[in-house]
């Protein structure tokens, strides 16, 4: 009896300790603030509970950030961590925000659109609670997320997630996923909300063109890519092409399926005036027949057992021992949003949108993505958000 | 708090309940003591409401 105990007792000290550890450090990313710099071409910051008031006062909420400048024009919404496991858009969204001067129109910037999604993680898979980027002053740190909002915010699943509302059977998984409930409601699950918020600012500010900026696997067939439906097809076509020969990486057009609902692609486009495109650029991390989730896997991309697949020709992307790291993917999306812009505004005069100060693909590879992103501890405090 | 929300809360406690139970219950084995304190964590997490 007393052995008996005594094994007990070790065991629930050992098990207490454990609690506690992982407790602070989940606690600790949860609640981990990062600084985001407005740069030279921020007007006005505004919260998404603006839009969508169902948001107050959660962990949904977030900020929104507007660059209007002194020409009228159209406007552009660029949406990022709509999967916050995919921080390649988070990254670029933050090279626009820190950066970008608008001569003409407006452009709107939502860097962590799942909220919630970027404050949990998946510990099970073994991902890492934090990534940091080396920049020119130091290295800054950023939390890494997850595809769905936190079961903390968003709780409990249904069995099958009914999509609102064309009441397609989605996962109980897609109630939580900002890439499954578009265009929301006001009053619906959470994650409702946050695509409702969305669209009210679609609708509101008259947006033109919405940029929902995106990472996918390697073995995926929809990767490297823009997503676009029937009305923005000309667009993304042309974007596509001429990156393709101004700056020589491929970026292929996949057609949005209009029996797959609840995505940014297909209801941003039925359901408002706005031209949606969905950007993908490869993410090895995500790959399933990789090695650990480690933080350089996150950044370079480069994997043994990826490289094999890709001599047996099983990859969609070309993919060699250079990997695919960071500053070839934020890259890509720089140019390919950048591109649609200036193809919007080439095509629609009367509503142009002309961006400056964003580097390209050449020059974000040169440089390194952090060499866009300045010191907040030198920055004008009221000019430096925490998020 | 939402009705399903009280739902979950009690069931939760009621799981736990029946864990603390058969962890006082093993006598013998060890892997089986861990199984219910490690099963027990997200549990008490979720009591406790620690976010």
């Amino acid at each position: 009896m007393a052995q008996e105990w005594k094994t007990k007792s070790i065991l629930i000290v050992a098990v207490i300790i454990l609690l506690i550890v992982s407790s602070i450090q989940f606690y600790e990313h949860r609640h981990y603030k990062m600084p985001i710099v407005a740069g030279p071409g921020v007007t006005k910051v505004m919260r998404l509970s603006e839009y969508s008031p169902g948001l107050k006062g959660t962990m949904a909420d977030t900020d929104v950030f507007f660059l209007e400048g002194k020409e009228k024009g159209g406007t552009a919404l660029i949406i990022a961590n709509t999967h916050s496991n995919e921080p390649a858009a988070l990254l670029t969204a933050l090279v626009f925000l820190e950066n970008a001067v608008i001569d003409q129109g407006t452009m709107i910037i939502i860097p962590q659109f799942n909220h919630s999604g970027s404050r949990n993680t998946k510990p099970g898979d073994g991902y890492p609670l934090f990534f940091e980027i080396p920049t020119d002053w130091g290295s800054k740190k950023f939390r890494m997320g997850n595809r769905n909002a936190a079961p903390l915010d968003q709780w409990p699943d249904p069995d099958v997630y009914i999509h609102y509302p064309d009441r397609q059977l989605l996962s109980y998984l897609d109630v939580r996923n900002t890439n499954r409930t578009w265009p929301g409601r006001p009053d619906g699950p959470l994650m409702e909300r946050v695509t409702y918020g969305a669209m009210q600012i679609m609708k509101e500010e008259k947006v033109d063109v919405a940029l929902d900026i995106h990472g996918a696997e390697t073995m995926f067939p929809v990767t490297n890519c823009i997503v676009a439906p029937e009305k923005s097809m000309r667009i993304a076509t042309m974007t596509s092409l001429t990156v393709k020969a101004r700056e020589g990486f491929d970026n292929h057009v996949e057609p949005s399926p209009s029996g797959f609902r609840g995505l940014s692609h297909r209801e941003i486009g039925d359901y408002s005036d706005t031209m949606p495109f969905l950007l993908e650029a490869p993410l090895p991390f995500l790959d399933q027949p990789t090695g650990p989730k480690t933080v350089d896997l996150l950044l370079d991309g480069k994997d043994p057992f990826l490289l094999s697949l890709s001599k047996k020709r099983k990859l969609f992307v070309p993919y060699d021992e250079t990997g695919w790291p960071m500053s070839k993917r934020v890259g890509q999306h720089c140019s390919v949003g950048l591109e649609i812009l200036r193809q919007f505004s080439q095509k629609f005069p009367e509503k142009a949108i002309k961006v400056r100060n964003v580097p390209r693909y050449a020059e974000v590879v040169k440089n390194g993505v952090g060499h866009y992103y300045h010191n907040p501890k030198e920055a004008d405090p009221s000019r430096v958000f925490l998020n | 708090m939402p009705i399903i929300m009280i739902c979950y809360y009690i069931i939760g406690a009621y799981l736990a309940a029946l864990l603390i139970w058969n962890f006082i219950r093993e006598k013998k084995s060890v892997d089986t003591m861990l199984q219910y304190l490690m099963v027990l964590i997200p549990l008490i997490l979720r009591l406790l409401r620690i976010r």
